[in-house]
C-alpha cells in the first residue's frame, strides 16, 4: 500500500491578480521505503507538491492520501498532529530553532509527542551518532556548520519516528562534501531503517543517488522513472 | 521545555529586551515613589489634623456643633471622661472647656478659640506638647499661664512670659476677662490653627466663666485607629445623650483625602501599566514578526497552536516580570531612602500649612501596592502578548517556511 497517494490533484493560487496554477491533475504513489527525488525548473511545482504531501497545504482539487488518511478529513489542529506523528522535514534553511542546542531540537518533537525522557535520551544519542555529530550534541546550532546543521535536521526529521521525510532542497545551501555526506547518511538509513525520503532538488548529485524520479514541468507530471544508483 | 524556550528567546535579542524591560523598571519606579509619596502626604495630613485637634473620636453635647454656645456642655461629663478610659481600646480621653473670645496685647487684638485644659489628659491625647518651639506646655504648672500657636505669637507680637488679655462671655452673658502670660508657644502643620487656639488651665477658665466642672468636649484617643466604628459604638452605649462622633464625621474633607488619594493612586497606577502594555504589545509584536519562519517549522514539526501560544505567553510575562521587580526593587529602596530622610516641602511651606497639609512627607509604600503592581503587570503582559500570539498561531506554515 502506498504512503503517499496524490490523485488529480490540482493546486490554484488566486491570492494575487491573476491565479497561478501550481498543479494540474498530479497523480503520484510512493511507496514505504523508496527514496525518491521531485525535480524540475524553478516555479515547475515542487515546492507545491511537498507542502501538500508535507499536510502544510491543502489542495485546491483532487485527493491527498497520507499513510491511509485523507487529508480533507483532518481539521487544522489534527492536521498538525498528523505531522507530528507521522511526517519528518527537512529544509534548505536547515530551520533549526536557535536558542536549542543540537540534542534539544532533536529531542523536541518528542517532546512535543510525550515521549518519556529515557526514551527521548536514548533516540537522541541514537540519531546524532548516526548523523556523526555525537561529539557536538551540547552545542547550540550557531556553534554548527551548515553541513552539521543540516545533519541535525535530519536527526531531528527521524526523531518523531515519521512514516516519511521530506526534504526540500535538502543540499541546496551545502558544499559538495557537506552534500555527499548528508546523502550518505540519508542513504544508510533508508537502506537500514527502510525509511522512505522524498526530495524536491535541482542538485544533480541527489538526482544521481535516487531511485525514482519524478520529474514536473508546469505542474504536470512529465516524466517517472525508477533506477538503480550508479 | 517550553518555558525553557521562552526564557531563552527573551535573551536572545537582547538589546530590546533591555529596552522593554527598563521602561516598566522606570514606570514602575516613578509609579512607586509618586504613589508612596502621595500617600505619606495623605497620611501625614490625615495624622496631623488628627494629633493636633481631632484625635479619634469626638463627643460634645448634641447641639453644641450648630450653637457653640457655652451652656450646651457634656451633661455629667467630668465623670464620663473616667468611665471611659475604663474601656477596652481607649488609649487616652481628655475634656475640654470651650469659648470663644478676643485675646489682645499693647500691640493688637484678635479673635480667638479658648481650650480649657488638663494639660496631663491632653498631652496624652494630642501632640501639641511635642510642637512646642518655646516655652512649657504645662499650663497647670503657674497660674494664668497659656499656650499659644506660633502664628498668634506673631500677630500679638507675644513672647513667651508675655502677658495677653483675654476676653469673652460668661455663661450668664457678662463680659468677662483675665489676663495670662504665656508659658509656651507651639507650631503645628496648621498656620489657622496656630493663629486662632489658645490653651489654658480648664479651672482658671472654668472659675471664669462660671462654670465649674463642666466640659463642652472630651476627645478620644484609641489604640488601634482601625477598631474605630467598634469603639464608638461601646461609647454610644456607655453614653448613650450626648453625641459622639468619630474623626471620618468631623472632618468628611480629611476622609476623602484618605480614601481618593488610594483611588487616585490605583487609578494612577493602572494608567502606568496601561501605557506600559502597548510598550509589551510591541515588543511582543517585533518579537514575532522576526520569527515567522521559526513559528512555521515549529507548527510544521507538529506543535500546536495551544504551545506557541503558550510560548509568548511565557516571554511576555518574564520580560515584564523581569522589569516589574527591577523597577519595584529600585522603588522600594528609593522610598527606604525618603522614609529617612524625608521629603521636605519647605517651599510650598507656607502654602501647604494654609491648608493644614505637613510640610515634611514620609513616603509609604504599602504591601498591597507590591501585590497590586505584580497582578496589573502580569495582566499587562497576557493582555500584551495576546495579539501577537494569536497572530502567531493563524500563520499558515507553508506560507511562514517562505519568509526570510
Amino acid at each position: 500500500m502506498a504512503i503517499i497517494e496524490l490523485r488529480q490533484v490540482e493546486k490554484i493560487y488566486d491570492s494575487g491578480a491573476v491565479p497561478v496554477h501550481a498543479l494540474r491533475g498530479v497523480s503520484l504513489d510512493v511507496e514505504p521505503g523508496e527514496f525518491t527525488v521531485v525535480v524540475g525548473p524553478s516555479g515547475s511545482g515542487k515546492t507545491t507538491l511537498l507542502n501538500l504531501i508535507g499536510g502544510l497545504d491543502r489542495p485546491t482539487s483532487g485527493t491527498v492520501r497520507l499513510d491511509g488518511t485523507d487529508l480533507a478529513a483532518l481539521s487544522r489542529s489534527a492536521l498538525v498532529e498528523f505531522r507530528l506523528h507521522h511526517i519528518g522535514f527537512v529544509f534548505q534553511a536547515y530551520n533549526l530553532i536557535p536558542v536549542l542546542t543540537a540534542e534539544e531540537n532533536v529531542e523536541f518533537v518528542m517532546l512535543l509527542q510525550g515521549r518519556p525522557k529515557e526514551t527521548r535520551r536514548k533516540t537522541v544519542h541514537e540519531l546524532l551518532k548516526a548523523v556523526g555529530l555525537e561529539e557536538k550534541m551540547s552545542n547550540r546550532v550557531s556553534e554548527l556548520s551548515g553541513g552539521q546543521q543540516q545533519r541535525v535536521a535530519v536527526a531531528r526529521a527521524l526523531a518523531s519516528g515519521p512514516s516519511y521525510v521530506l526534504a526540500d532542497e535538502p543540499t541546496a545551501n551545502l558544499d559538495t562534501e557537506a552534500a555527499g555526506t548528508l546523502l550518505n547518511i540519508m542513504e544508510s538509513l533508508n537502506n537500514e531503517r527502510k525509511t522512505t525520503f522524498v526530495f524536491s532538488t535541482h542538485d544533480s548529485r541527489v538526482v544521481e543517488r535516487a531511485r525514482r524520479v519524478v520529474r514536473l514541468v508546469d505542474g504536470r507530471v512529465s516524466e517517472d522513472t525508477t533506477h538503480r544508483p550508479a | 521545555m517550553l518555558f525553557q524556550i521562552a526564557w531563552r528567546n527573551v535573551l536572545r535579542n537582547k538589546k530590546r529586551s533591555l529596552i522593554i524591560i527598563a521602561a516598566i523598571t522606570c514606570g514602575l519606579w516613578a509609579g512607586l515613589v509618586a504613589s508612596s509619596v502621595t500617600l505619606g502626604f495623605s497620611y501625614e495630613t490625615v495624622k496631623s489634623a488628627l494629633e493636633t485637634r481631632l484625635s479619634h473620636i469626638q463627643i460634645h453635647q448634641r447641639d453644641f456643633s450648630e450653637s457653640h454656645a457655652l451652656r450646651d456642655t457634656i451633661p455629667g461629663g467630668i465623670a464620663l471622661i473616667e468611665r471611659i478610659r475604663r474601656l477596652q481600646g481607649i488609649r487616652a480621653v481628655s475634656g475640654r472647656l470651650l469659648a470663644e473670645g478676643m485675646a489682645s496685647t499693647a500691640e493688637t487684638a484678635t479673635g480667638i478659640l479658648i481650650a480649657g485644659i488638663d494639660s496631663d489628659e491632653e498631652r496624652r491625647v494630642t501632640t501639641i506638647g511635642q510642637a512646642l518651639i518655646e516655652g512649657t506646655y504645662a499650663t497647670g504648672s503657674k497660674r494664668h499661664a497659656c499656650v499659644i500657636g506660633e502664628e498668634l505669637a506673631e500677630k500679638l507680637a507675644a513672647r513667651v512670659g508675655s502677658k495677653i488679655v483675654v476676653t469673652t462671655q460668661d455663661i450668664r452673658g457678662n463680659l468677662v476677662g483675665g489676663s495670662f502670660r504665656v508659658a509656651g508657644i507651639f507650631r503645628t502643620d496648621s498656620t489657622p490653627f496656630d493663629g486662632s487656639n489658645v490653651f489654658v488651665n480648664r479651672r482658671e477658665i472654668a472659675r471664669l466663666l462660671g462654670m465649674e466642672d463642666r466640659i463642652h468636649e472630651i476627645a478620644i484617643l484609641l489604640d488601634n485607629a482601625g477598631q474605630l466604628e467598634s469603639s464608638a459604638s461601646d461609647i454610644r452605649r456607655l453614653a448613650p445623650g450626648p453625641k459622639t462622633e468619630t474623626w471620618t464625621e468631623l472632618a468628611p474633607e480629611l476622609r476623602y483625602i484618605s480614601e481618593y488619594t488610594e483611588v487616585y493612586l490605583n487609578l494612577f497606577l493602572y494608567v502606568i501599566v496601561f501605557a506600559l502594555l502597548f510598550g509589551i504589545m510591541n515588543t511582543m509584536l517585533m518579537s514575532v514578526l522576526d520569527r515567522i519562519r521559526e513559528f512555521g517549522v515549529l507548527t510544521a514539526v507538529g506543535m500546536k497552536g495551544r504551545k506557541i501560544f503558550t510560548m509568548i505567553m511565557l516571554e511576555s510575562v518574564i520580560l515584564s516580570a523581569l522589569g516589574a521587580i527591577v523597577g519595584m526593587v529600585a522603588g522600594w529602596g528609593t522610598v527606604e531612602h525618603l522614609k529617612r530622610t524625608g521629603i521636605n516641602l519647605a517651599t510650598f511651606g507656607e502654602g501647604l500649612r494654609q491648608w493644614g497639609y505637613a510640610e515634611i512627607s514620609y513616603p509609604i509604600l504599602p504591601l498591597s501596592m507590591f501585590e497590586q503592581v505584580i497582578v496589573s503587570i502580569v495582566v499587562a503582559a497576557v493582555i500584551g502578548a495576546v495579539y501577537p500570539a494569536w497572530k502567531a498561531i493563524r500563520l499558515d506554515p507553508a506560507m511562514a517556511l517562505r519568509t526570510y
